[in-house]
């Protein structure tokens, strides 16, 4: 009997099915319909699971949607009918998009299984992100559980305590307007990087300015008591853009053009303020949860979370005992939440026991074994074959790899990454600008085995957990900048992931590498920029292609792409 | 490409003239996407491999308009924001369905036909934009060229296997009807949000209606809930 999981309508869609047994399979609508973002109703997912599965209305426990659909629709329709003249454009989509959106979650699912209504249940948004958050750790009684997004259902903050009996409390919460997300998704904005996506980016810029607006800034988000100043925003009326003309008056120019030198300057600036206020008011909300909550442990989910600049200067503060965000804090792992309530919802004082951040589907499960045969061609398939690949990246090579279970979260953790030398520079330019199309001052990920983490980075021991995922920035250490400078993001960190289970592929290469002169790869994960990670094979060939890569190591062995 | 943007420019302008190569980009990406499925879901290995070499053509195309726009973004000093590809918009765009892939909803030879008219659609209005181009920044137009090299030949291959799968009567009637359709849909989408002038005026009562019923509403909120699985209906959407 399986739990299900959804979320969708707003970020990218996403389905969890699990038995808490065997079976676990996370998947994105936007691997299949290769729209990066995808936010449609997850069709084709469940189309691949119902026809995986044999899903029907008998062997499913529940179907549960992440969050309420009509008090998430309503809470931020409220706010903005107070206005309905002034804030008409942004009202009139909003009525429109009472009908394409999740109030008919239910006539959607039925149109694929014809499934019972009391089957169907509806988690809360951030409950649904704290109920994810507790598969990153155990003993969860011991943590608080703090969440901060944009916004869902009319909530931007909450925390939430959880004891052995499972009974959860919510402690505190803040409401919409008031959101941290959705001021630092302004700023993006206004910084000329589309929202939801470019948030990243302005992280990666802050690090090369100054926080010269971080007084003005202050002004316009509160951040000891987490208000924000309206005057400056227009996310609730305008459906282009999200700031006033009066923030204008006080940055400037928007949208310019970062390319050039003093345009560059200036926003990093901006975003080095953003960034700064975003920290500060991290800092106060943990500090106010940890005293209200008595606990010194903080689980963090919620797309503000993915920050993981914000993560490690937080964790210089020595205001908690231990940080740890999963790796997929933001909507699209609600899913997970989602099947974890239907779990408890059933179960009562139990939750999903997902012992691997690995939730996506097998390599095997995805493909059918002609499709490998058709597009691809066995080069090297003997025991040998890492050691082979080992010498093609110390040769400069890069080489992309799908084995393995398929990871969850916007980041490739090695299963469906591309990689390449770290001590290579040229390698590491060429896949960062002409490979990935990356901007300049966005660094690329180093991975390595978790023994020589010490010889090249340091961390605080209380957010270490998330070096698995990816999760937080590091300090490089001297010994780093020897060799390895390239991956040296320009305020001296670096997004470092390391490798532990000694049986994964991706262990056996690093350890080769190792013998070979070199212990640190570049780990990016395997897409074009503006496309989804590749899927299954036909996104694998079509990928190799166009980013004209020779090689990518799959279960059995190093495969080059056949000439169709 | 299925829905072909208009592109009916005279004199230059530099923003114009990305706007629509943002939107060849948007279209190219489109029918790439659509290729790329019907290479996944036909169970014909060589018609496959076809597919593939399509998708391929398809995302080349998207990268030249893109490259080209990102001159001409340079050279000119353009806001960028408004005019970045974002491939999320391809659905309100109407590049792509939201609920079908084109491949899902027709057989094979109607697939080829279907491809074949609008690939010859789109081949026709790329050289009235590859003229245009031709005049203003020749750089532009020896990249477009190739593009329209590939687009020919997309709709030769694809009309050649209709011939051969089709009745010569009902491979005409088809492809007529397709030119037809095509004209159809390049009405309605570019009429999409041509009727908010009728339905504004009506949404915008409603909204006053809502608005003074709310007034009178005064919702509470709890900060704290002491029992969230107990207080939490599961099966109410509200
Ligand atoms: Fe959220
Ligand atoms: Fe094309
Ligand atoms: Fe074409």
């Amino acid at each position: 009997m399986y739990y299900i999981g959804i979320s969708a309508y707003y970020h990218e869609s996403s389905v969890f099915l699990t038995d808490n047994e065997k079976t676990n399979c996370f998947l994105k609508e936007e691997s299949f319909s290769r729209i990066k973002g995808d936010k449609n109703f997850p069709k084709r997912c469940l189309k691949f699971l119902i026809k995986k599965f044999d899903l029907k209305n008998e062997n499913i426990h529940f179907i549960s949607f992440y969050e309420k659909p009509f008090k998430s629709w309503w809470e931020i329709f409220y706010y903005s009918i107070k206005n309905p003249l002034k804030n008409k454009d942004f009202l009139i989509h909003h009525l429109k998009n009472f009908n394409n959106g999740s109030i008919f979650f239910y006539t959607d699912i039925n149109k694929l299984i014809n499934i019972s209504r009391n089957k169907v249940i509806y988690s809360s948004h951030h409950l649904s992100h704290c109920l994810y958050g507790l598969s990153a750790v155990k003993n969860i009684s011991e943590y608080v559980h703090i969440t901060c997004d944009g916004v869902g259902e009319g909530e931007t903050m909450a925390a939430y305590t959880i004891d052995n009996e499972y009974k959860i409390k919510k402690i505190w919460t803040n409401f919409y307007p008031n959101s941290i997300g959705l001021f630092y998704s302004t700023i993006t904005d206004f910084l000329g990087f589309e929202i939801n996506e470019g948030e990243s980016k302005v992280m990666s810029l802050s690090s090369f300015g100054k926080p010269k607006y971080e007084n003005q800034l202050k002004k316009i988000f509160n951040i000891n008591d987490f208000k924000i100043n309206m005057d400056y925003f227009e996310f609730h009326k305008n459906l282009s853009k999200s700031f006033s003309k009066k923030l204008c008056e006080m940055l400037g120019e928007p949208y310019l053009n970062i390319n050039e030198e003093t345009n560059f300057k200036k926003y990093a600036d901006i975003a080095s303020s953003a960034q700064l206020i975003l920290e500060e008011t991290m800092q106060n909300l943990i500090k106010k949860i940890t005293k209200i909550s008595g606990k010194k442990k903080i689980v963090l989910t919620g797309g503000v979370a993915l920050n993981c600049k914000m993560i490690y200067n937080l964790s210089k503060l020595d205001i908690f005992e231990e940080l740890v965000v999963p790796p997929s804090p933001g909507d699209s792992g609600s899913a997970i939440g989602a099947a974890n309530f239907a779990y408890l919802n059933k179960n009562k004082n139990k939750t999903l026991d997902l012992n691997t951040i690995f939730l996506g589907p097998k390599k095997e499960i995805i493909n059918e074994k002609k499709n490998k045969d058709n597009l691809f061609l066995k080069i090297s398939s003997t025991d040998s074959f890492v050691s082979y690949a080992a010498s093609k990246l110390i040769d400069g090579e890069t080489i992309a790899s799908y084995y393995g279970l398929t990871e969850v979260g916007p980041r490739s953790l090695g299963n469906t990454s591309i990689f390449c030398d770290a001590k290579n520079s040229d390698s590491v330019n060429n896949l960062n600008i002409n490979l990935k199309k990356r901007e300049h001052y966005q660094p690329l990920a180093p991975i390595l085995l978790e023994e020589d983490f010490e010889k090249y980075f340091s961390i605080n021991k209380n957010i270490q957990k998330n070096l698995e995922w990816m999760g937080v920035l590091c300090d490089a250490n001297e010994e780093l900048y020897k060799d390895y400078s390239s991956i040296i993001h320009i305020d001296g960190t670096c997004r470092t992931q390391i490798i532990k289970d000694k049986d994964t592929i991706t262990y056996k290469i690093l350890r080769e590498l190792k013998k070979k002169g070199s212990d640190i790869l570049v780990n990016t994960s395997f897409n074009i920029s503006k496309d989804p990670v590749v899927f299954d094979l036909f996104d694998v060939y079509v990928n190799m292609k166009r980013l004209n890569i020779k090689f990518i190591l799959m279960d059995d062995g190093l495969y080059q792409t056949k000439n169709i | 490409m299925f829905l072909i943007p208009k592109s009916n420019l005279k004199n230059f302008d530099p923003v114009r003239c990305c706007f629509v190569l943002n939107e060849f980009a948007t279209a190219e990406f489109s029918s790439a996407v659509e290729m790329l499925f019907a290479a996944k879901n036909i169970n014909d290995q060589k018609l496959s491999e076809g597919f593939i070499r399509h998708a391929l053509d398809e995302y080349k195309h998207c990268t030249i308009f893109t490259n080209i726009k990102n001159k001409i973004i340079l050279e000119y000093k353009i806001n960028k924001k408004k005019l970045s590809f974002v491939p999320n918009h391809i659905y309100n765009k109407g590049y792509i369905y939201k609920d079908h892939f084109i491949f899902e909803k027709k057989k094979i030879n109607n697939f080829a036909i279907f491809i074949g008219a609008n690939e010859e659609i789109a081949e026709k209005k790329l050289i009235t934009f590859a003229n245009y181009l031709k005049k203003h920044k020749p750089f532009a137009f020896k990249e477009v060229e190739k593009i329209l090299k590939d687009e020919e030949r997309h709709a030769k291959y694809s009309l050649e296997f209709a011939k051969n799968n089709n009745g010569f009567l009902s491979y005409k009637i088809k492809v007529i009807r397709e030119r037809i359709l095509s004209f159809f849909r390049h009405i309605y989408a570019n009429s999409l949000n041509k009727f908010s002038f009728i339905f504004n005026p009506i949404l915008i009562t409603i909204l006053i209606i809502i608005n003074l019923v709310t007034y009178f509403l005064n919702l509470k909120k709890n900060t704290s809930d002491d029992d969230v699985m107990k207080n939490i209906e599961p099966k109410s959407i509200t």
